[in-house]
């Protein structure tokens, strides 16, 4: 996949930044956003109408999540609602950055953006921290109002079908069960797992010997009840623990 | 499944009065070829030959939705349609877990089913948006679970687990010691890390956050 990258990214970034600088004095009510997403046009139109809310500013329009965590640092408030694109790839990606936001600012609100995303997708957002879920494909006032409904910290979900529901909560429900299952070194080796690396090389990415590995690898098979790597990766895909959507 | 005909299976379990008012909207409905009333026990027979069917179940003083689980286990999967009243006071969420594909109140049914049923035989569903937000409520309150869980359950060990399980029985310590095989001054550490990790003070916390964490079930 090809980004535009230059476009609108740069632009949109320095043009708001400097607004943050001489918004940040107190005595505003104003909420400060936080736009993180890849794709350049997209960004710069969401900033855009958020803009042109009052009670609402852009503090910032990034399209990563460096640049989104060194855009929340800068901005040094606590009334935050980060808009958080679930496009965003790699290793540091939506998953990623939203269970970073909600460990260090608990006082911002998040709500995950995607277009048709599929439950998983919207159910692994909300496990890891995102407050809500908006669809970047619904009109522009029910876009707004779903900042101001998880600025109010309330759960979110505007766009999914309501038949999503019901998929999302089962989803959160397995991926409870399989936590409360697993230990967080078992969790950890699962993941790494997915990624479809030998005992060896997770021992090695882990730092521990492969007998180790071997032995973590084949509890996690008795306590999922499956008989291997394979099962055990789909059980953690389906409950949203790894991505199983391919990488590129 | 669009140019079909549905048929409505009312299930005998409703007022008369109630009953005949659905009877009435249902044939208002321009997707519906017939209706039929079942007894609940000669329900299977029939939506095991009847194609598209489109059950309506009265919930409205039934907040267990037992009736509802009671049609999914017959694994036909038809159409389901919920009567409800004003202050409904079962799960939303539960039933669209259920896949309950319509909610209609009581009051407004005479109005509102004719074109509900038409939306469910097309495929559709027909949620208003009060139950839709209260869905996602909580929808909300299971994602904060999970993510406890996520956080708390993996930390306590299996030996803190069973602790848990006795106090919550009532067991004393010396008791608790007696069971498991070790001396009441190790279940009190046990009992001293298990509130640590649950962030409880007291005994009755503890048990009260484990049962909410799924650590233990309450009887």
């Amino acid at each position: 996949m090809t980004h535009p990258e230059g476009l609108g990214a740069g632009m949109a970034e320095t043009s708001m930044t400097e607004r943050a600088e001489d918004l940040g004095k107190p005595g505003r009510r104003r909420w400060g956003v936080i736009v993180v997403e890849p794709l350049g046009v997209v960004r710069a139109g969401i900033g855009l109408l958020v803009e042109q809310e009052p009670d609402l500013e852009v503090l910032a329009a990034v399209g990563d999540a460096d640049d989104a965590l060194a855009a929340i640092t800068r901005s040094r408030r606590t009334r935050v609602i980060d808009l958080i694109g679930l496009d965003l790839q790699g290793e540091r990606d939506a998953a990623w950055l939203i269970r970073e936001i909600r460990h260090r600012h608990p006082t911002h609100a998040i709500l995950a953006m995607g277009s048709n995303a599929d439950p998983t997708a919207i159910s692994r957002a909300l496990f890891v921290g995102a407050d809500g879920f908006v669809d970047k494909e619904v009109d522009r006032e029910a876009f707004i109002a779903s900042i101001r409904q998880v600025r109010e910290r309330e759960t979110v979900l505007v766009g999914p079908p309501p038949v999503a529901i019901g998929m999302i909560a089962e989803k959160i429900e397995r991926r409870r069960d399989l936590d409360a299952q697993l230990t967080a070194r078992e969790r950890e080796v699962l993941t790494v797992a997915a990624e479809g690396l030998t005992a060896k090389q997770i021992a090695e990415r882990l730092g521990v010997r492969e007998r180790t590995i071997t032995t973590h690898l084949g509890r996690i098979y008795g306590k999922l009840g499956v008989g291997g790597r394979i099962a055990a990766v789909q059980v953690a895909a389906r409950s949203g623990l790894v991505d199983s959507r391919p990488r590129d | 499944m669009p140019q079909e005909l549905s048929t409505v299976v009312l299930i005998r379990t409703m007022h008369p009065a109630l009953e005949g008012v659905v009877r009435l909207a249902a044939s208002a409905a321009e997707r519906v070829d017939r209706i039929i009333a079942v007894e609940q026990d000669g329900l299977s027979g029939v939506l095991g030959t009847t194609p598209t069917p489109i059950v309506i179940v009265d919930v409205h003083d039934d907040p267990t939705l037992s009736e509802v689980r009671s049609i999914r286990a017959l694994k036909t999967d038809p159409l389901v349609v919920l009567l409800i009243d004003a202050g409904w006071s079962g799960s939303a969420l539960g039933a669209m877990r259920l896949g309950v594909r319509a909610f209609v109140r009581v009051p407004d049914a005479l109005r509102t089913l004719p074109g509900v049923i038409d939306r469910v035989a097309l495929g559709e569903l027909a949620v208003p948006v009060d139950i839709e937000r209260s869905a996602v409520r909580e929808l909300g309150r299971s994602v904060h679970q999970a993510r406890a869980v996520s956080e708390v359950a993996p930390a306590i060990t299996p030996r803190e687990r069973q602790v848990l399980e006795l106090l919550a029985d009532g067991c004393t310590l010396r008791q608790i010691g007696r069971r498991l095989g070790i001396s009441s001054r190790t279940v009190e550490s046990h009992v001293g890390k298990l509130y640590r990790k649950l962030t409880v003070r007291s005994r009755i916390q503890a048990i009260t956050r484990g049962s909410a964490l799924g650590l233990i079930e309450l009887g």
